[in-house]
């Protein structure tokens, strides 16, 4: 921990004991009972562990808008609690807001200066790295809607000559797993690519296919329209095919469709239309296809939880990227300018110091060999001198 | 050998007795046709697993395991700890080293080593990355960073061994091995289990080769290394003047004579051989295809900060991609430059400039295509370096077992975690510790196995790569 942080609690203490609201007693009695549900060590949404000072100089060492000491209004711990209902940063999050009484106690505490008292048993000269902290969620990110796992669905043992017919076609056949009667069909590697022909083949395995790779396929739409009858598909690749627009439609029933590859195809944003009522739907793989940023921004939006990806080098996400970093350059920029001054600073201090200091010395020795002149100069040269 | 070779030998055994008995001079015929079917079955189905396996539904279905040898420290990586910076120079309390093992430093004056870089936050997750890892920060919210790896053994070649094979005993079967074993390759034309060490960097330690070999295992679930600049393969073109054809004909020359050599000694490992021949006569023609990496445009060369040809980790990372493409189901990258004794910045400088572009690209290539889904990529070495100075020149640090870092990333692996953590000074991983074999059980759990129930009789016992010590799949970091 550094020394300033170290000065920083030293001081919390020392003036812990002429705060009105005491933390201990009012504040954190609050956050447990309101915010612990999410805020605690084990889950800390936000990197914020409100169960306990310790937990909240975590999240303040390295965030300084979390409290502003004498400022609520630019503390965001208190800022979130009064924002509109509908503001999806208001905390708690999707609860009612706390009452009035509790906001204006945290108000108080953050304009006495946000005093954390630090039980006395625990030292509090601990800036403890955050650890095991499933960060995944941001404040920022809405809330993704819970689904309970879809139970495998139950289908009989798919026919063998299905299965054979499929196999013939250039295909891998594999169940789920072993035991299962589920499977995943693919065409990677198959030495012709699949068509309409291939694709008709499907429906004889329609309840049994959960994942379906058709990589490079030339199937015509009509073709394609085979997968409006799998009904357990989860995950599905046409990624490099001749999948299209009107293709897409047919995916508008599936209900349990989890990933969805449609990279390389001539997919545009018409092709997102019949995604947007999938609820299991969570990746979207569209890079090297005509779909837009707005476009995808848009179905995301109804779709909180949505994970697309419209490849590393599209300008808009590499745009994205540059601006992350052009922010992360002035971050380091900035510390750097003020390390710089800060050093100047002290480096001026320690010119000025040794500017006093050799002048101070000089006087010093001045006075030193004056006395010591006139130390040696005493009876015998005084009357020497006399004479 | 394997549940369905032995039940295959036996009815062998069964049908020679009965063809001798019967006085029918066919035994050979029938065998060579039973041989056939046995060496042919599992590549013409097209469930390639032995019977059972997958035990559950497979989140992934392949591994690229991008293995920093020499022991990357995690003081400098990952694991940022002010309290060591404090301690920096000072002794380093005996509370932490009584009686551990210390590799190098035995009976040296042990001195705290403060952060030799600095750290920032980064992503969503605000993932915790050294400055040595500017292009992690990119994938800051796509891996998985486990902070609290543990090991048992505490120099390279045991410590190899036991990230590789869950035990210090040489000779077992490596990871690789096994997941090839049980679940089979996807493409038949390529081994299952394909290894590459980079060049590039200094003073590369070695790596046995050992650390692929299948051991008790039939030998053609063995890792094949690939070379990463010259001749991909070697032995693998046809010799001048030799045309297809005649190639065939060899094989199958030789073919027949281990069939026969087979009907006389009912050796396993014939069957291995011969089914070594045929992937090598498959590889005449898909290695090339492999790596003929002219359709590669260039922004994504540009991507990994790879140059064609040039043997780098970062060209190997692209060429991993490949591999998985084509379905290989466990592919291993050695970068060998890890063992920062001594002037551990200035080596950290080379190290990262060759491996953290390209580790990153990785991600977010396989990302853009769909595969990070069905991929787990685990990143790390065989262990971490002491919270110690250690002086070999410049400030470094020695080998150290007691806690350091990996990272993992793919399938449902939940992106953005931080999982377990060492103590204040980077030395004993205090919460959640995790055991190269929790590691090994997770992975296996991600292909769909059961490390437990995953087993191969040998000398009488049924051996796992997880051993019969407990191992744990990590459940905290799966979605």
């Amino acid at each position: 921990m550094n020394r300033q942080l170290f000065f920083c609690i030293a001081l919390l203490l020392q003036t812990s004991a002429q705060a009105a609201v005491d933390f201990q007693k009012e504040i954190l009695p609050i956050f447990e009972a309101n915010c612990v549900k999410c805020h605690n060590a084990e889950k800390a949404m936000g990197k914020l562990k409100l169960n306990s000072a310790e937990g909240i100089q975590e999240k303040w060492t390295d965030d300084d808008h979390l409290l502003v000491k004498g400022d609520p209004e630019k503390s965001e711990l208190y800022e979130r609690l009064v924002l509109p209902a509908d503001n999806k940063k208001r905390m708690p999050k999707g609860g009612d807001p706390l009452d009035k009484a509790s906001i204006d106690l945290i108000a108080a505490w953050i304009k006495e200066g946000a005093v954390l008292t630090v039980a006395s048993t625990a030292p509090a000269t601990e800036a403890v790295e955050p650890t095991a902290v499933p960060a995944a969620e941001t404040p920022s990110t809405p809330a993704v809607p819970e689904l309970e796992p879809l139970p495998l669905p139950e289908v009989p043992a798919a026919p063998q000559e299905a299965v054979d017919r499929l196999i013939a076609a250039g295909g891998k056949v594999m169940n789920l797993y072993s035991g299962s009667n589920l499977l995943e069909v693919t065409f990677v590697l198959a030495p012709q690519p699949p068509t309409d022909d291939t694709l008709k083949l499907l429906v004889d395995v329609a309840p049994q296919v959960v994942m379906l790779n058709l990589k490079k396929a030339t199937a015509t739409d009509e073709g394609w329209s085979v997968l409006a009858e799998l009904p357990n598909l989860r995950v599905l690749n046409v990624q490099d095919s001749s999948f299209s627009d009107e293709a897409a439609k047919n995916l508008a029933g599936l209900e349990r469709l989890e990933s969805l590859n449609l990279y390389g195809t001539s997919v545009t944003d018409a092709a997102l239309e019949p995604l947007g009522g999938l609820k299991r739907l969570r990746k979207l793989y569209l890079w090297k296809t005509h779909v837009t940023y707005d476009g995808v921004v848009a179905l995301e939006k109804g779709m909180p939880g949505l994970e697309w990806n419209l490849g590393w080098d599209h300008p808009e996400v590499a745009r994205q990227r540059l601006v992350t970093q052009q922010t992360e350059f002035k971050e380091l920029l900035n510390k750097a300018a003020a390390d710089a001054e800060r050093l100047k600073a002290d480096l001026k201090v320690a010119e000025e110091t040794h500017v006093a200091a050799e002048k101070r010395l000089k006087e010093v020795e001045e006075s030193l060999s004056k006395l010591t002149s006139e130390k040696s100069a005493e009876p015998g040269k005084t009357e020497a001198k006399s004479e | 050998m394997n549940p369905s070779q032995f039940a295959a030998f036996q009815h062998q055994l069964n049908r020679r007795t009965f063809l001798s008995r019967a006085g029918l001079g066919l035994g050979a015929t029938a065998l060579s046709t039973l041989l056939d079917h046995d060496l042919t079955s599992r590549a013409a189905a097209t469930d390639l697993s032995i019977p059972g396996l997958p035990h559950l539904p497979p989140k992934v279905k392949r591994v690229i395991f991008l293995y920093m040898s020499g022991g990357p420290s995690h003081l400098e990586t990952f694991d940022y700890k002010p309290k060591l910076a404090e301690l920096d120079g000072k002794p380093m309390p005996e509370s932490f080293t009584a009686g551990q093992p210390i590799a190098q430093l035995q009976g040296q004056i042990l001195k705290a080593q403060g952060p030799l870089t600095k750290f920032g936050r980064y992503g969503k997750s605000g993932q915790t990355i050294s400055d040595f890892l500017p292009f992690h920060r990119q994938i800051a919210d796509d891996i998985c960073v486990i902070k609290s790896m543990v090991t048992e053994q505490i120099n390279h070649d045991p410590a190899h061994t036991f990230m590789n094979t869950g035990t210090a005993i040489s000779g077992r079967p490596s990871m690789g091995s096994w997941i090839n074993y049980g679940l089979g390759s996807d493409n038949q034309s390529l081994p299952g289990f394909v290894v590459m060490t980079s060049e590039g960097g200094r003073d590369p330690q070695p790596i046995a080769p050992r650390m692929w070999g299948s051991g008790f295992l039939p030998s053609q679930f063995q890792g094949v290394p690939f070379n990463s600049s010259g001749e991909p393969v070697y032995y693998i073109k046809s010799p001048e003047g030799v045309p297809d054809q005649l190639q065939r004909q060899v094989v199958e020359s030789v073919r027949a004579l281990d069939r026969h050599r087979h009907e006389q000694t009912h050796d396993p490992e014939l069957l291995a051989r011969l089914a070594a021949y045929e992937t090598a006569f498959r590889m005449q023609s898909s290695v090339p295809e492999l790596l003929d990496l002219a359709d590669e445009p260039q922004h994504i060369w540009d991507m990994y900060g790879a140059k064609p040809g040039d043997g780098s980790y970062a060209s190997n990372c692209l060429i991993a991609r490949r591999l998985a493409e084509r379905g290989v189901r466990f592919i291993q990258l050695y970068h060998r430059d890890w063992d920062h004794h001594g002037d551990l910045v200035e080596h950290m400088h080379t190290c990262c400039r060759c491996t953290d572009q390209a580790s990153a690209a990785l991600i977010m290539d396989l990302k853009q295509r769909g595969m990070l889904e069905e991929t787990l990529v685990v990143w790390g070495g065989e262990f971490g370096r002491t919270p110690m100075f250690q002086g070999k020149g410049g400030p470094g640090r020695d080998h150290h077992i007691k806690g350091f870092t990996m990272w993992v990333a793919g399938g449902n692996i939940r992106p953005g975690m931080t999982y377990g953590s060492t103590d204040e000074l980077g030395y004993h991983a205090v919460e959640k510790p995790v055991h190269v074999r929790d590691l090994h059980a997770t992975m296996l759990h991600l292909l769909g196995i059961d490390h437990k129930r995953f087993t191969y009789k040998f000398q009488g016992l049924d051996m796992k790569l997880t051993g019969v010590e407990e191992a744990r799949v990590l459940h905290d970091i799966l979605a």
